[in-house]
């Protein structure tokens, strides 16, 4: 993404990255869960799942909170989450594409249209804008490694 | 870059900050296991991303709203994910900076 990693790093500037890491463990877990719920609940068997355990170990979370968070898609009084995508336009006309996991539709949909209202943008429809982007894979390797790619 | 682009990867860009390597949707599981298997370390991260085609420039005072309006929906204990297609030059990422 353009301008992504200057936008990350005013963001640790900021001095708010302690309260990220804790979002990013729960959104990291949300993720498990549900990957867990979609599929068989064994990392082998289950890509999608494999991709959330490995992106949360990239994180260092902690082992028994990935535990607890595949456990949690066999209990069954468990949240029930669903995948929502918004799309919609910021300030100047720049495309923006949300995704959820929420187990309440229209708690997100009016949290994350005021948010857009608030700040200058508007949502769109769904398709609205996702055209405009491609659905790619994507691999992150930290700097130090660069020596054994080059 | 040559580890990547042997398992399959499409692009590679690396920065100050690291590699990020980009393949096609369908074969993320398959590059990033060779790749890992390759370079012998598991990736920082691994996932399924919106890449804008072409980026949307924007000016400091409107990209400062932008990325409050990014920002305050990553907050968003629902939101997983938020993809953008701005572009900030490094002026007026710094004007927004020093604000």
């Amino acid at each position: 993404m353009a301008g992504h990693s200057k936008f990350k790093n005013i963001m640790h500037r900021k001095g708010r990255q302690d309260g990220l890491r804790s979002k990013l463990f729960s959104k990291l877990s949300k993720e498990i869960t549900v990957a867990a719920k979609s599929g068989m609940p064994d990392p082998a068997m289950n890509s999608r799942l494999r991709l959330a355990v490995q992106n949360a170990k990239g994180q260092s979370m902690p082992k028994d909170n990935i535990d607890r968070a595949i456990n949690k898609a066999s209990a069954t009084d468990g949240d029930e989450y669903q995948e929502v995508r918004y799309e919609g336009y910021g300030p100047g006309g720049v495309a923006v594409i949300v995704e959820a996991l929420t187990d309440n539709r229209n708690r997100t949909a009016s949290n994350v249209r005021s948010t857009f209202g608030k700040n200058g943008g508007t949502l769109g429809e769904t398709n609205s804008v996702s055209f405009m982007f491609d659905r790619i894979g994507e691999i992150i390797y930290p700097l130090k490694l660069a020596m054994l790619m080059m | 870059m040559m580890a990547a682009l042997e398992a399959g990867a499409d692009d590679v860009i690396s920065d100050e900050d690291g590699h990020i390597i980009y393949c096609a949707f369908e074969n993320i599981g398959e590059v990033s296991t060779s790749l890992a298997k390759e370079l012998g370390a598991e990736a920082e991260s691994v996932k399924p991303i919106f890449k804008p085609h072409n980026g949307t420039p924007i000016d400091a005072e409107k990209g400062a709203t932008l990325l409050m309006l990014i920002e305050t929906l990553e907050e968003d204990d629902d939101v997983q994910n938020v993809y953008s297609n701005f572009e900030i030059s490094d002026e007026d990422m710094a004007k927004i900076e020093a604000e």
